[in-house]
């Protein structure tokens, strides 16, 4: 199976016609290359294989199947981030790597009936591992989507997330004077980074601290991919009633919270408001913590450097969906010549229970990105009435 | 386990597919690669493409070569309202600053794009050999242009002069020199081909190609050249200063006698949006809903000569004090025609005439004043907001003028006392106001002295227009921005004052500051583009 999800001329390079200019009152056409051709490309090629059991208990009231799967994708055609200084043009797709995801789903159903109480209980357990298994490009690959800086990095999870790995706040200058050198020298208040590595003089990574802040330190901080995806159903039926919870959730997730124009203040110094979080800020008063200084990007900039200080577990479940019904006897409906009634209310992600939207206030299933500005899922409830003639 | 039924499934599925057809097909909305570069029509577009970069992409993105303009608030005139790029003017700017990047992908979008031409224009046929002539000496104009702004910017940097593929993806950064040898060139061969008045408003002409010839050399302090180059756009006999100085700068006069080139705008429509830049200089009451980037301070206020010791101003608003008012009136008019200051009167949108600071978001500047050069009045820029249909000036002859008088003196000292240079001089001051003192062979006792003149008559003369950040690192004076106090006015209590403390305290850090920072992102890519000092 291949992605369908690329351009239909990948192989050779194109001229765009919209690369017009004005002389005076006249628009002149304008043709122009804007893209990078790839003439090897191919396409992506899966190869699944699965074993499962599925399993039937106790005259049916137990349902159990279990399957592990094992997909390798083969030359997974990326968009390398290709430099500007090649033009300023559109990167092509190439195939740069290979990824493994493999794992366990396990499925259990259990249903009975007591009297004229009936229920049903499922749930499903995926683990799941994901890995890069096969890097093919001297070039790194990592990825800047609008400040999420992600990598492709042999042995990790696709996409992982990369920066900085913080280790603390500085508390003061003698901190800082035996800490390594930064860019810009940082002040009590301000994020710590683990000098962790360094370049040669061929400019080439050694794996040593260098007591240098610089690019080469950033590294794996998250991991985007869940190990654990949960989910359960569960429906009851006395008499007329009926009454369902889907309940759905991951574990073992990484976020970013980005710079949001919420949260992080002073990225435009005459505009904007500054979450309350930052009430615990740090100040000489308050060296515990949990935020660096309040500082203007102007003044220091290097705390909005994207670093593991952005990065937060994103476990989460969530009750998808609650419904409570009631189906009207038909000895009642059919004097208004009616074959079904229902009324019904339905409550859509009403209760979610993570500790990143405990502390943050924004919505799991949000996708990441640096200034962080998203519409949540909406609760909702529903109410209604089924009618059938 | 009698009761225990089961089903036990085992399955390989192997799923190898692909479609070799679909990957043959040849586009019908683009041209392809293979078709195109072969009749002068081609060539012809070809061309337009390496004008349309001198652009940003689209009206979403920061403006490019008008960012020069920009840079000049970097210098003692003001300060800048973005903070990311203001913080170069405190020496922290980022290596990943956002402006910077789009600055640096235009300039190589331009030179990759004059290098597609430049490759393929000698086999393609022209029933009109001249035509291909001048075609070839405004491509070689245009690259020498962008290859001028990346070594100025970034000094070492990645080069080459073809289109380069992946394979070029780990190139390795090209001396600065080199780089200078090629625009040298460039310009030698673009002189010879180009015709002296360009073919249309808004190409390049010969005047052009000798204005670059002179920026270079005067970065090179190659006085010799430059004297000739700037002696060579005098002696063209085709340019000549507008009567009225805040007239070149107008939609209504755009493509005047006074302009050698500039970046063309025509009003919004579907096919091709406007400029971008004004949009920077313009202010909130502006049509353009502006964002007021542009923040002249007092310093750029006081460089302007009070002509007029008690001027006769009506003093309209009670807020204004008279201290306010005596300070701004009086002076050389240009400086009204470059900021918008307390007590002076700004045509907004709707042409609604409001008197400064009372217009929307005064405190967008964070001096406290707004620039006006650059800004069409009323709704002269409307409907598209971030796009104007103004053209941005990038050499002008009173630009050509004064370098010949810097150039002149440079080459030999003597010449401060030359009729001839002072008569360059004396032609731009006597354009802006017939009551500014002339100077005459007696009026400096040194050449030092007649440079510090002419330091502040270009300072006066060409603020935010894009050159003036680049004349103080010539002249040796940015490094007084170590330590320089912007100072601006302020609106308390409802009273205009001065402000008390300073909107910024400007830093240089010597062996960093002369360039800036290559973008952190093509670093990510290719760690064989070193940073320039001072980066992280």
């Amino acid at each position: 199976m291949g992605n369908q999800q690329i351009d239909p001329y990948p192989y050779q390079a194109t001229y765009s016609v919209n690369e017009t200019y004005s002389f005076g009152d006249q628009v002149v056409l304008g043709v122009a290359q804007t893209d990078i051709a790839n003439p090897d490309i191919e396409w992506e090629t899966t190869t699944t294989w699965n074993l499962g059991a599925d399993l039937s208990f106790i005259r049916g009231k137990i349902n159990l199947s279990v399957d592990y799967f094992n997909r390798e994708t083969d030359g997974i055609l990326v968009r390398q981030e290709i430099p500007d200084y090649l033009g300023d043009k559109t990167a092509p797709f190439e195939n740069l790597a290979i990824v493994v995801n493999k794992g366990l789903e396990i499925d259990v159903m259990y249903r009975d009936k007591i009297g004229n109480f009936s229920y049903q209980i499922g749930g499903n357990l995926t683990i799941q591992d994901n890995e890069l298994t096969k890097y093919l490009s001297d070039i790194p690959f990592i990825s800047n989507n609008s400040g999420v800086l992600t990598v492709l990095q042999e042995g990790q999870p696709i996409n992982a997330l990369y920066g900085f790995q913080t280790t603390g706040i500085y508390q003061d200058e003698e901190q800082i004077a035996n800490g390594p050198t930064y860019g810009q020298t940082p002040s009590p208040g301000d994020l710590i980074f683990a000098d962790i590595n360094g370049r040669d003089e061929n400019g080439d990574l050694t794996g040593e601290p260098d007591g240098l802040i610089t690019e080469a330190d950033r590294t794996i901080i998250g991991n985007q991919i869940p190990k654990y995806l949960i989910g359960g159903n569960l429906s009851f039926g006395y008499k007329n009633f009926d009454l369902s919870v889907l309940v759905q959730g991951v574990f073992d997730v990484d976020t970013w919270t980005g710079l949001s124009g919420a949260f992080w203040p002073l990225e435009k110094e005459d505009r904007g408001q500054i979450h309350q979080l930052w009430t615990n800020r740090w100040t000489p008063e308050n060296p515990s913590a949990t935020l660096p200084r309040l500082v203007s990007n102007s003044a220091y900039s290097q705390n909005e450097l994207p670093s593991s200080f952005f990065v937060e577990d994103n476990s989460y479940v969530r009750i998808r969906n609650i419904t409570l019904g009631y189906n009207f006897s038909p000895d009642i409906i059919e004097r208004f010549a009616m074959s079904s009634l229902r009324i019904y209310g339905s409550a859509e992600n009403f209760f979610t229970f993570s500790k990143f939207m405990d502390k943050w206030g924004w919505d799991p299933e949000r996708e990441p990105q640096q200034f962080d500005v998203r519409i949540p899922n909406v609760k909702t409830f529903v109410f209604g009435v089924n009618v059938s003639f | 386990m009698k009761t225990i039924r089961y089903i036990f499934l085992i399955f390989f599925i192997w799923g190898v597919t692909s479609c070799e057809d679909v990957l043959d097909e040849q586009p019908n909305d683009d041209i392809a690669e293979t078709t195109f570069w072969i009749t002068s029509t081609d060539a012809e577009a070809g061309l337009i493409a390496c004008y349309d970069a001198l652009r940003p992409r689209s009206n979403q993105v920061p403006f490019f070569w008008e960012f020069w303009g920009a840079f000049d608030q970097l210098i003692q005139i003001g300060t800048i309202r973005n903070g990311r790029v203001r913080s170069f003017s405190t020496s922290t700017g980022p290596a990943d600053d956002i402006h910077i990047e789009r600055s640096w992908s235009a300039y190589y979008r331009g030179l990759v794009r004059t290098n597609d031409f430049m490759v393929h224009i000698d086999a393609i046929p022209f029933e009109n050999p001249e035509r291909k002539e001048n075609l070839i000496g405004e491509a070689r104009y245009l690259r020498a242009m962008y290859s001028y702004g990346i070594t100025m910017i970034w000094k070492d940097a990645p080069y080459y002069l073809n289109v380069p593929g992946l394979e070029a993806v780990d190139i390795e950064k090209t001396p600065q020199q080199e780089i200078i040898n090629q625009i040298k060139e460039d310009l030698a061969i673009a002189i010879e081909k180009l015709p002296d008045t360009p073919n249309d408003p808004g190409r390049v002409g010969k005047g052009a190609a000798y204005m670059l010839q002179l920026k270079l050399a005067l970065f090179e302090e190659d006085w010799d050249t430059a004297v000739d180059a700037a002696q060579a756009v005098i002696d063209l006999g085709i340019y000549s200063l507008q009567p009225n100085y805040a007239d070149i700068f107008t939609l209504e006069n755009e493509n005047n006698s006074e302009v050698i080139f500039d970046i063309q705008g025509i009003a919004d429509n579907d096919i091709e949006p406007g400029n971008t830049f004004e949009r920077f200089y313009s202010n909130r009451s502006s049509s353009n809903s502006g964002l007021s980037w542009m923040n002249p301070g007092l310093w750029l206020v006081d460089k302007y000569e009070i002509i007029d010791p008690s001027p006769a101003y009506t003093q309209d608003d009670p807020r204004i004090p008279t201290e306010i008012y005596d300070y701004f009136e009086g002076r050389d008019p240009r400086m009204d025609a470059n900021i918008i200051r307390p007590g002076a009167y700004f045509v907004g949108a709707g042409g609604n005439e409001v008197l400064y600071p009372f217009i929307n978001n005064y405190t967008h500047s964070r001096t406290g004043l707004h620039a006006r050069k650059y800004v069409v009045t009323g709704d002269g820029s409307r409907p598209g907001a971030g796009t104007s249909p103004l053209n941005f000036i990038v050499f002008r002859y009173a630009d050509a003028l004064l370098h010949y008088a810097e150039a002149r003196v440079m080459q030999s000292p003597a010449a401060f006392n030359d009729q001839g240079v002072l008569d360059a001089v004396n032609a731009v001051r006597a354009r802006a106001s017939d009551q500014l003192p002339l100077y005459s062979p007696g009026t400096f006792s040194s050449a030092d002295e007649f440079l510090d003149a002419l330091y502040d008559e270009r300072i006066r003369e060409l603020p935010m227009e894009g050159w003036l950040y680049w004349d103080f690192k010539r002249w040796g004076l940015i490094e007084q921005r170590n330590g320089f106090d912007v100072m601006g006015i302020e609106l308390t209590g409802g009273q205009v004052q001065f402000r008390s403390s300073p909107v910024v305290t400007q830093v240089w850090a010597p062996n960093k500051d002369e360039y800036f920072p290559l973008p952190q992102a093509e670093r990510d890519v290719n760690p064989n583009l070193g940073q320039n000092p001072g980066y992280q």
